[in-house]
């Protein structure tokens, strides 16, 4: 790297570590944050809602799904005892 | 409020509350007040979708009105504002596991491959420092193995199964450590709603029975012999032994002396005591509780600790058989497929898994278990040792008749009996307080200071005659009590079929009271059903004398039992039948019955016992029913049958995978892959109910 290079990468460091985090500490850096921050926390709530709205009809999906064997075993059931009447 | 039904079958409804959003707390107002509702079997509440999932018998109109009659005020006026919720805690866990699982997918399915290999070398640091600390002390553990598998695929260039591995092992801690919060949770919960009334010694020397939440610091409380203190307090009056245990874990009593303070939580072991409060009963006694259990060894279930132990005992096997692979084969590809089949994850995700499942089914028998160990040792068990009781007889003897000697007035008589046995929360002295209720009668304390000899009977002085009641070998032979000759044959015409209860005052027989105390219509029943669970032999141990013993015994069908026992010999008894290599769970109710219960492998306390009963014992069993005890062993057993038939499958599963890897027919990701694919499983299928699906099998 050339001598003007080193310079200018020092007189960056520099400017950052002085004004850089000057702004990144500044107060309206700061609302960003917190308004960041609140988003994710918002995001993070709206996935754990829908986790829990797929856990809901999952378990529609389970109910219906027994709902729909115990009939055939009553169906099957009926249909025995029909067989059994008639023989 | 207004519900709108989502969906519909059968028995079941799903609604979605009418409302923008739900709290916690409101959700558990909810869910309590609905449980309790007639005709609801079930009920789940979901507070961020503000859904409600009631599984419901009767008619569906019914369930409808109710719903819409639900208000926060009215139903928050039912529910005990001291109830501690796990729902917090478990929307905790459920969204740690979820975002793992999501930052796990997320980081593998989008982003580039650098910064992806950087974020998996960063995260799994810790797993390497914690294999070297291990291997610094001398041990080979599964952290070690862990380590090594995410090291050599790591150095592999095999970035993708090192994040699997760390992922799996991830959740498998997160659930483990669920597991252990949630049955101390729940335990802590159960324990936390037990104490609730306590003795007040008023101003004027008054004693008066008071709601524990009305206490105040200041006040003054008088704890007998066998109970919890409630609250923490400095000691007024009385010399005690105060067991500690629930506080140090040091068990042996120590000796209390007026002016010291003493703690809620401990047990007077011997004598009575007056209390003067420093601190209300709040949020702190929860806390406590579960201080107090998590402090507790307790906890650690036999299995789990099986599967870790197992886990470790494979390590060196892993190892070997991977460098037996690596020197056969100079294929370092094979000899890491071999490492990536982590037997560790499995295990150890399964067997909290298991645990906690059966834990939580029990609970919705309200069957409190102390630890997964329990379940262990019920499955394993073969003796069953029932107190007779409480236990296999109704919670409430009844006074039968009161028969007065020495030309005493048989309600007078019964008077006394009351005044001295309200103090005491037993069965037999329950049944007293009530005749003399149902009588009429009004005993406004008219005696010193009682004493209670455990399972023997109570003294006191009434006037400054000694009386003393209780059994026959307590009034008869420790007490020297005498029958007026004129009486004798009056005594020896008492029928044997009841039990009696003995008042003697200035060392003459004064009265006798009849108590009879049915048995359970289901003990019979529990009895045979718990003989074809596997329990080889049922044992019943009574105070009763002999005869009365035998008729009971054989009405119920027990092998075996034993009449006229102390406590003592309970505790004796269970462990003749320790040496003589017996499996043994003990049931009882009582504060006599405390020593057994400890002693035992497994202590089950059934319904409304004494609390230092329910503290001690390793199974809460809430509902009055023996049944539950059937279904419990069920459970266990069905258990046990879970966790067996998931190490089989690991181990066997698991094997051929390193057989594969070993002779190359199987590359490391498509084992990893396969490895990981069958935990997950199998872990999903531990969930399951036990009971429902007993006979299913796995795959």
């Amino acid at each position: 790297m050339s001598i003007g290079g080193k310079i200018a990468l020092f007189l960056g460091g520099t400017l950052f570590g002085s004004a850089g985090l000057k702004i990144l500490s500044s107060k309206d850096a700061r609302k960003v944050y917190t308004h960041t921050t609140a988003a994710v926390l918002r995001c993070k709530e709206e996935v754990m809602k829908h986790v829990e709205l797929v856990q809901e009809s999952c378990s529609d999906i389970l109910a219906d799904a027994k709902q729909i064997n115990a009939d055939r075993e009553k169906a099957a059931e009926a249909e025995y005892i029909k067989e059994s009447v008639q023989a | 409020m207004r519900f709108q039904i989502m969906h519909e079958s059968p028995g079941r409804m799903r609604l979605r509350a009418d409302v923008r959003s739900m709290s916690l707390k409101e959700a558990d107002i909810l869910e309590a007040w609905l449980r309790v509702q007639p005709g609801v079997d079930d009920v789940t509440v979901h507070e961020r979708t503000c859904g409600v999932i009631v599984i419901y018998r009767g008619e569906r109109s019914e369930i409808c009105r109710m719903l819409s009659g639900f208000t926060y005020e009215n139903a928050g006026k039912v529910l005990d504002p001291q109830t501690h919720s796990s729902r917090a805690m478990n929307r905790e866990y459920k969204e740690k596991l979820v975002f793992q699982v999501i930052r796990h997918y997320i980081k593998r399915l989008f982003l580039p491959v650098p910064l992806k290999r950087a974020i998996t070398i960063l995260t799994t640091i810790p797993r390497f420092v914690q294999a070297v600390r291990v291997l610094s002390s001398g041990r080979l553990t599964v952290d070690v193995l862990d380590g090594i598998a995410i090291g050599a695929s790591l150095l592999t260039g095999d970035h993708q199964t090192a994040g699997s591995v760390h992922f799996l092992l991830n959740v498998g801690e997160t659930l483990d450590e669920w597991t252990h919060k949630k049955s101390v949770e729940d335990l802590a919960r159960s324990m936390s709603l037990q104490v609730d009334r306590v003795w007040r010694l008023n101003e004027d020397g008054k004693q008066e029975i008071a709601p524990l939440g009305s206490i105040v610091p200041g006040d003054r409380i008088i704890v007998h012999t066998g109970h919890v203190l409630p609250l923490d307090g400095i000691l007024d009056e009385g010399d005690v032994m105060l067991n500690q245990a629930s506080l140090t874990g040091e068990s042996v009593p120590v000796a209390k002396h007026p002016g010291s303070a003493v703690y809620a939580g401990s047990v007077v072991e011997e004598g009575n005591c007056v209390i003067r409060v420093t601190r209300e009963a709040g949020e702190n006694r929860y806390d406590r509780i579960v201080r107090m259990i998590e402090d507790s060894e307790r906890l650690k279930s036999g299995v789990e600790n099986r599967a870790s132990n197992l886990a470790d005992k494979l390590v060196p096997w892993c190892l070997g058989g991977s460098l037996l692979t690596w020197l056969l084969t100079r294929n370092i590809a094979r000899a890491v497929s071999v490492l990536m089949v982590d037997f560790s994850c499995a295990l150890k995700l399964s067997m909290p898994l298991s645990v906690l499942s059966a834990m939580r089914e029990a609970g919705r028998h309200k069957i409190t278990v102390k630890g997964g160990k329990f379940m262990e040792m019920i499955s394993k068990a073969d003796t069953v040792i029932f107190d007779k009781t409480g236990t296999l007889t109704k919670a409430c003897p009844t006074v039968t008749e009161v028969v007065a000697f020495n030309g005493e007035d048989k309600l007078e008589m019964l008077k006394i009996a009351a005044c001295m046995e309200e103090h005491f929360p037993h069965s037999v002295a329950n049944a007293v307080v009530k005749a003399a209720a149902d009588q009429g009668l009004d005993h406004s304390e008219m005696h010193s200071e009682v004493e209670y000899i455990v399972a023997h009977g109570i003294a006191t002085t009434i006037g400054d005659h000694r009386a003393v009641i209780g059994s026959g070998h307590f009034i008869f032979e420790d007490e020297g009590v005498q029958i007026r000759p004129e009486d004798q044959e009056c005594f020896e015409g008492l029928s044997q079929s009841v039990s009696w209860l003995y008042l003697g005052i200035g060392g003459i027989l004064s009265a006798a009271i009849g108590i009879s105390d049915p048995l359970r219509p289901e003990a019979r029943l529990a009895v045979e059903a718990l003989h074809a669970e596997g329990i080889e032999k049922s044992v019943m141990l009574t105070g009763d004398n002999r005869r009365m013993a035998g008729t009971i015994a054989a009405q119920l069908g027990v092998d075996e039992y034993r009449a006229e026992v102390l406590p003592e010999d309970k505790a004796s008894y269970i462990q003749a039948e320790h040496e003589a290599g017996r499996c043994v769970i003990m049931i009882g109710d009582g504060i006599n019955d405390t020593p057994a219960l400890s002693l035992a492998d497994v202590g089950i306390a059934v319904g409304s016992g004494a609390v230092i009963a329910r503290e001690v014992a390793d199974v809460t069993i809430a509902a009055e029913d023996l049944r539950e005890l059937v279904w419990l062993k069920r459970l266990s057993d069905s258990l046990m049958r879970r966790i067996n038939r998931n190490y089989r499958f690991v181990m066997g599963f698991n094997g051929a995978l390193i057989l594969l890897g070993a002779f190359g027919l199987l590359a490391p990701s498509a084992s990893a892959l396969l490895h990981n694919t069958s935990t997950i499983l199998l872990s999903m299928d531990c969930l399951t109910e036990l009971l429902s699906n007993e006979e299913d099998e796995y795959l």
